[in-house]
């Protein structure tokens, strides 16, 4: 539609790159699904036979857990920090989103470290009670529960943050014509707002469902087994490619199921939301005592979410860690540039996507466009066993051909070198960038671009002063966001690093298995300071609208 | 002491000089009001005049600061104490229609009636989308309805529970002005059917002309005048009345005797006295069709304007004392004027509408 009011008839090559990119990036998911036709061999039966049960179930559990969890911390404090008006009501509506700069494996470190046998915790339970190992209980962090817990407490943000949108985008109207028809403010939430903005939280919900499907560290960690532990084990322990790729398919089609979810919810959002205006929003003013419990309800989760775990690892990494300045430098220098680099080539596709989208719209373009952000909903495992087995393939040919050539011996150029890492983080966080790039450029209308014509500018004189200018603020947000998602990445990394090679998160990883969760400490929080950078960007976004909706009560006042 | 007893059980909703207020800004001041049984009421005025804020207090969403709202001689809202709306069995209908988008168009209409048994329910809800034509449209969804459908549908909701009265905050400006014409002598025929009173809010004459049977013309958070339309036209209580209601200017003028006054354009007579004593300085509304062009009259100004309506045009013609008048002719009338040409008028007037200058 845009491209024909902006009636460019070249740049065919802009959609031939949209396809391009469209087909390598859909590389991975089209070489596991396939893995299902070539065939059961004996290490499936195996795996069929003793644990695939375990997988299902554990994996199930672990989103019902989180499901519930989410639920019940995402809603209430959705609910109350869009209707109600009290005390530290902006505080805590930023402060409800910081657990998500937490990956939820830091959280799970840090909590075990707390909680275990030799944790202070259960070290001052037996110093002031004289009881020893065995002769009290005590909530064992190492469980599936645990890890439902660990997950909820920096999932639940997803849930709350289109939660809350939806209570905001309710039209006042519906509640009053509701309260009209005889019904209180309780009745009329759980009658009315909840089941108007429940499209809105199963996307929430089917958001923070597919993140515990792509988890790896916290389930590692705690020794569930899941999906994902599941492919590691097959992968290394078993050294079964095509297995672990089949059971990469198994997850993919419960992915699969949670996207169907979610778009069918989107759908119904449509006729949902409420876009008439909104009346001067009459907020529901808190007592004092009700905010009290009020702030007891929501500062929960921002507490063990956010504050416990960051003050132990602060305090860890400052008073207790051995901390080598030398390596961790190296670290968090090769984190640095493989983020960097990962999130400067996602921006450019990105770009190139966007303006393919937006100058040759057509259904090849638009569908090349949608398949090359199908990635973010891929767990970074089936990424990297979809992105190992072809480029491991392509290498040993390439081998085989130099060395039938040239006679030289030639390394694993792909698959043994960064490049295999970036192809995977772009499959990964494409569709993030993509996200904010489009958003850049769908401000910026045709006739923008048509008055610039008119006034005599050529197209490249267009790009330069009115699409750069306009869009800076987009670009960069997309370029933090990708460096930041890849500094937090873990499953992909430890697959696709090359030998040696090591990351904060990868450091981290490493240390905590060996259960020196003390020294994971410092990279720990490294990644969590890092993290907290894009969680300021959103909450600064969502702060902003109460401002617009209450000027614009006024103007109707 | 009878007769007092015989006002109140008459008036369904009584409100006595109730003020409210956002902040340090008073929006109601001082206003009264009584709406009788089956009788439907308009709160007319311009935006921002606090109309939609009276309609608000009305329903119980907003507290009153002093005064005193009574429904059926109940007292509803007085300061510091305000009934829950949901006690207080008064429908409301929203520009924005505010159907609940999430249920079929029965679910909305069975919405307020729950406690109801299933088969009342179900006989209520058709009986009530018969009433505004849609038994169609039971199992269809909000969105798929037209706007007009919607607001009917709205209508129909907010009438389910037998409210005692209906609010409506500008239920039709959301429409084009083809569909409210025709929607707008529905909802009154609804309304009467169901012999439930109303109170709407409007900024448009036409509107609160073809539904109310008495218009509050208010301004700046009070109430100008509680009167019928053709009293609010034909005797505008304020000079505010007499500017926002119809098309009018107001001329200069003295005071000659009780019936009679001197204008710019000569001696007005009117049939009954107007009330003012010889000699005061007053203005005199000149309604738009108050003005005739007259080719022979001895007065005329300059035409300063001209609109043409299709069937009809206006005229602006300015005086040489610089006051200005309303005149329409229609369009196929055999004299045309042009901006700067001469315009020959005479005033025909019955009664004559005075204000102190």
């Amino acid at each position: 539609m845009i491209a024909k009011a902006l009636n460019y008839k070249t740049f065919n090559w802009l959609s031939g790159c949209a396809l391009l990119i469209a087909v390598t990036l859909s590389l991975p998911i089209f070489v596991v699904s396939s893995s299902i036709f070539s065939g059961f061999g004996p290490t499936w039966a195996h795996l069929a036979d003793t644990v695939l049960s375990d997988y299902v179930i554990n994996s199930l559990l672990l989103l019902l857990g989180v499901a519930t969890g989410s639920l019940l911390l995402g809603v209430p404090a959705a609910w109350f920090t869009s209707v109600c008006q009290f005390r530290g009501k902006n505080l805590l509506t930023w402060m409800l989103l910081l657990p998500l700069a937490f990956p939820a494996y830091i959280v799970a470190y840090t909590y075990t470290g707390l909680l275990d046998f030799a944790g202070p915790v259960q070290s001052f339970i037996r110093e002031v009670s004289g009881l020893r190992y065995g002769e009290y209980w005590f909530f064992e962090i190492r469980s599936l529960p645990g890890a439902a817990l660990m997950l909820t407490l920096v999932l639940y943000p997803y849930v709350y943050l289109l939660a809350r949108a939806a209570f905001l985008q309710q039209s006042t109207n519906s509640l009053e014509v509701c309260r009209t028809l005889g019904y209180n403010r309780w009745q009329s939430f759980f009658h009315l707002s909840l089941p108007m903005a429940r499209p809105a939280i199963i996307a929430g919900l089917t958001l923070a469902l597919m993140e515990t499907l792509a988890d790896y560290g916290t389930v590692q960690f705690f020794g569930v087994s899941t999906f994902t532990t599941g492919i590691f084990r097959t992968f290394y322990g078993l050294g079964d490619a095509t297995a672990a790729a089949q059971l990469a398919s198994l997850l993919l089609t419960f992915v699969a199921v949670l996207i169907i979810l979610e778009r069918y919810s989107r759908r119904q959002n449509r006729y949902h939301s409420n876009s008439e205006q909104r009346a001067a929003a009459a907020l529901i003013q808190l007592s004092k005592k009700d905010t009290c419990y009020v702030w007891l309800i929501c500062f929960t989760p921002i507490l063990f979410g956010f504050v416990i775990p960051a003050a132990v690892l602060g305090y860890w990494s400052v008073a207790e860690a051995v901390f080598e300045a030398r390596s961790f430098f190296s670290l968090a220098w090769n984190s640095f540039y493989l983020a960097f680099s990962a999130a400067i080539i996602a921006v450019l596709l990105s770009l190139l996507l966007a303006y393919a989208k937006r100058l040759k719209s057509n259904p090849l373009v638009i569908s090349a466009v949608t398949v090359s952000g199908l990635g973010y909903a891929l767990p970074g495992t089936i990424i990297a066993i979809g992105i190992i087995i072809p480029l491991a393939w392509l290498d040993h040919r390439l081998i085989d051909a130099f060395d039938w050539l040239f006679d030289v011996e030639v390394g694993l150029i792909f698959s043994g070198s960064l490049f295999a890492l970036l192809f995977a983080y772009t499959v990964r966080f494409l569709a993030v960038s993509m996200g904010a790039v489009q958003t850049g450029l769908d401000k910026i209308k045709p006739n923008i671009d048509n008055a610039a014509r008119s006034l005599g500018n050529t197209n490249a004189k267009v790009l330069q002063l009115i699409h750069i200018p306009l869009m800076r603020s987009s670009l960069l947000t997309a370029l933090l966001i990708v460096f930041v998602d890849v500094l937090k990445e873990l499953p992909a990394t430890l697959i696709l690093r090359p030998f040696n090679f090591n990351t904060l998160a990868v450091h981290a990883f490493e240390l905590a298995s060996d259960e020196r969760l003390i020294d994971a400490a410092p990279a720990s929080l490294m990644i969590v300071a890092v993290g907290l950078l894009p969680v300021i960007l959103l909450s600064r976004s969502i702060s902003k609208r109460p401002a617009i909706s209450s000027a614009q009560g006024n103007q109707k006042q | 002491m009878n007769a007092a007893l015989q006002l109140t059980s008459n008036n369904l909703l009584e409100l006595r000089d109730i003020c409210v207020g956002y902040g340090q800004q008073v929006v109601i001041n001082k206003v009264s009001l009584n709406i009788e049984k089956g009788e439907i009421g308009c709160l007319l005025g311009p935006s921002g005049c606090g109309k939609s804020t009276l309609l608000r207090a009305i329903a119980g969403f907003e507290p009153v600061r002093q005064g005193v709202i009574q429904l059926c001689t109940k007292t509803i809202s007085e300061t510091h104490n305000t009934l829950a709306p949901e006690h207080r069995n008064i429908g409301m209908v929203f520009q924005d229609v505010a159907l609940f988008p999430h249920l079929s168009i029965e679910q909305n209409v069975a919405f307020g009636i729950k406690k109801l048994a299933a088969a009342q329910r179900k006989e209520r809800v058709q009986q009530l989308l018969h009433l505004v034509g849609l038994s169609d449209s039971a199992k269809r969804y909000p969105h798929e309805l037209s706007g007009g459908q919607q607001q009917r549908i709205a209508l129909a909701r907010a009438l389910a529970p037998k409210p005692k009265l209906i609010l409506l905050d500008e239920p039709f400006s959301g429409l084009d002005a083809k569909l409210r014409e025709t929607l707008v002598p529905q909802v009154r025929d609804i309304l009467k059917q169901e012999q439930v009173s109303a109170l709407m809010v409007s900024h448009d004459q036409a509107e609160a002309f073809a539904i109310a049977d008495k218009i509050a013309v208010m301004h700046k958070g009070e109430i100008h005048q509680w009167d019928n339309a053709y009293n609010s036209y034909h005797r505008p209580a304020t000079k505010f009345v007499a500017s926002f209601i119809g098309k009018s200017k107001f001329l200069t003028a003295t005071t000659l005797c009780e019936h009679c006054i001197e204008t710019p354009l000569g001696k007005l007579e009117s049939k009954s006295p107007h009330g003012y004593t010889a000699g005061e300085k007053v203005e005199v509304l000149i309604r738009l069709d108050d003005v005739e062009h007259d080719p022979s009259a001895p007065h005329f100004g300059t035409v300063t304007q001209k609109n043409f309506h299709g069937s009809y045009f206006t005229y602006e013609i300015t005086l040489a004392d610089g006051s200005q008048l309303l005149c329409s002719t229609p369009a196929h009338y055999s004299f045309k004027h042009d901006i700067g040409d001469q315009f020959n008028i005479k005033l025909s007037m019955e009664h004559l509408v005075l204000f102190t200058r």
